[in-house]
């Protein structure tokens, strides 16, 4: 078992199939799938050597494979996986391959060998993320349609760019507690912090002043959605989410915050109908 | 051990710069496992419908690698 170039702290054994680069553009997508095996403890690495010998003549890979105790990478980040069934699912994705199956409920997939699983997974996860400008957020089929950057499954890859019949990992996938834990951990909610963090962080190198908008609108939506959701927690009223909205405006770097005001009335509202 | 990896490339490279990288990327796999090649891997251009309809084709590489901490 080697050692990965991307994470020097995770063993990595090579998978059998794989592209070399990524002749597409970097990765724009982290993506959920799950094995259809069942959950014990060494099924990352034995997920991994399935890949490495091409068990059954079948040339499949993903980037990594984890369990509750465990990550093992398999593929190279600069190089694409053979997984999702389609061109944009594979060349410009980071896949992981969770222990488990699409059938699995909500509760099943959040057993103490799931919350283990994600736990393993989240630094990992985040590390990547920051490295690619690819935010926490998950992304609707819209999104992927139009190549914007966040968090998927290979279900919603299917939808988006057809090819595949695979709908891993299921409807009872916990998203949202998944998204929660990979943008602040557990039960915190996304603070302001968080989000002046990571889209300052992406917007300094981002790829212009309509995605900075976006992201910021993104962001805005991310805290009303986070805020909203469990019973008993804050909901943002309008001025809130205004307020927000200008304070990480404020956050942004100059040159972007200029050019976000250029746009004027008509350029924001089209960018608002085009979310 | 003899191990086979099957490399993808871009439909718009050629076959000969590819054949020259999948050797290399061969031989840095098994450096990543602490292993080293032993004699000389045979390579096949493989070209399939399922590689095509994502614009790629691939390059098959069989080899023997040590057996580790070389």
């Amino acid at each position: 078992m080697g050692t990965s170039n991307d994470h020097p702290e995770l063993a990595f054994v090579q998978a059998s199939g794989y592209t070399r680069g990524r002749a597409d553009g970097p990765p724009l997508w982290i993506v959920v799938h799950d094995m259809e095996a069942s959950e014990y403890s060494g099924r990352a690495e034995s997920t991994a050597q399935y890949f490495a010998t091409g068990a059954g003549g079948r040339s499949v890979s993903s980037h990594y494979c984890v369990d509750d105790d465990s990550v093992v990478q398999c593929v190279d980040l600069d190089d694409v996986a053979w997984t999702v069934g389609n061109r944009p699912g594979n060349y410009r994705g980071i896949n992981w391959e969770f222990a488990g199956f699409a059938r699995q409920t909500f509760d099943e997939w959040l057993d103490p060998f799931g919350v283990a699983m994600f736990g393993q997974a989240a630094p990992i996860i985040r590390s990547d993320s920051a490295r690619f400008h690819i935010p926490l957020v998950r992304c609707a089929i819209a999104d992927l349609l139009a190549f914007r950057p966040g968090v998927t499954s290979h279900n919603d890859l299917r939808i988006a760019f057809d090819v595949t019949d695979h709908t891993d990992p299921g409807g009872a996938f916990p998203w949202g507690w998944f998204l929660e834990l990979l943008n602040g951990g557990g039960d915190m909610p996304l603070t302001l912090d968080d989000l002046r963090a990571i889209w300052t962080h992406d917007l300094e190198d981002g790829p212009g002043v309509e995605f900075a908008y976006k992201a910021v609108l993104r962001a805005a939506d991310g805290v009303t959605e986070l805020l909203e959701r469990p019973a008993g927690t804050v909901t943002l009223t309008p001025e809130d989410r205004a307020a927000i909205v200008a304070d990480l405006l404020a956050a942004l770097t100059p040159e972007i915050r200029d050019a976000v005001a250029d746009l004027g009335e008509g350029g924001a509202a089209q960018v608002r109908a085009d979310i | 051990m003899m191990r086979t990896l099957t490399i993808g490339f871009d439909l718009t490279k050629s076959e000969d710069e590819a054949l020259a990288e999948a050797l290399e990327e061969f031989t840095e796999a098994a450096r990543r496992e602490d292993r080293v090649v032993v004699g000389t891997p045979t390579t096949t251009v493989v070209h399939s419908e399922e590689r095509a309809a994502l614009g790629e084709y691939a390059v098959e590489v069989t080899g023997e690698w040590s057996d580790g901490d070389q």
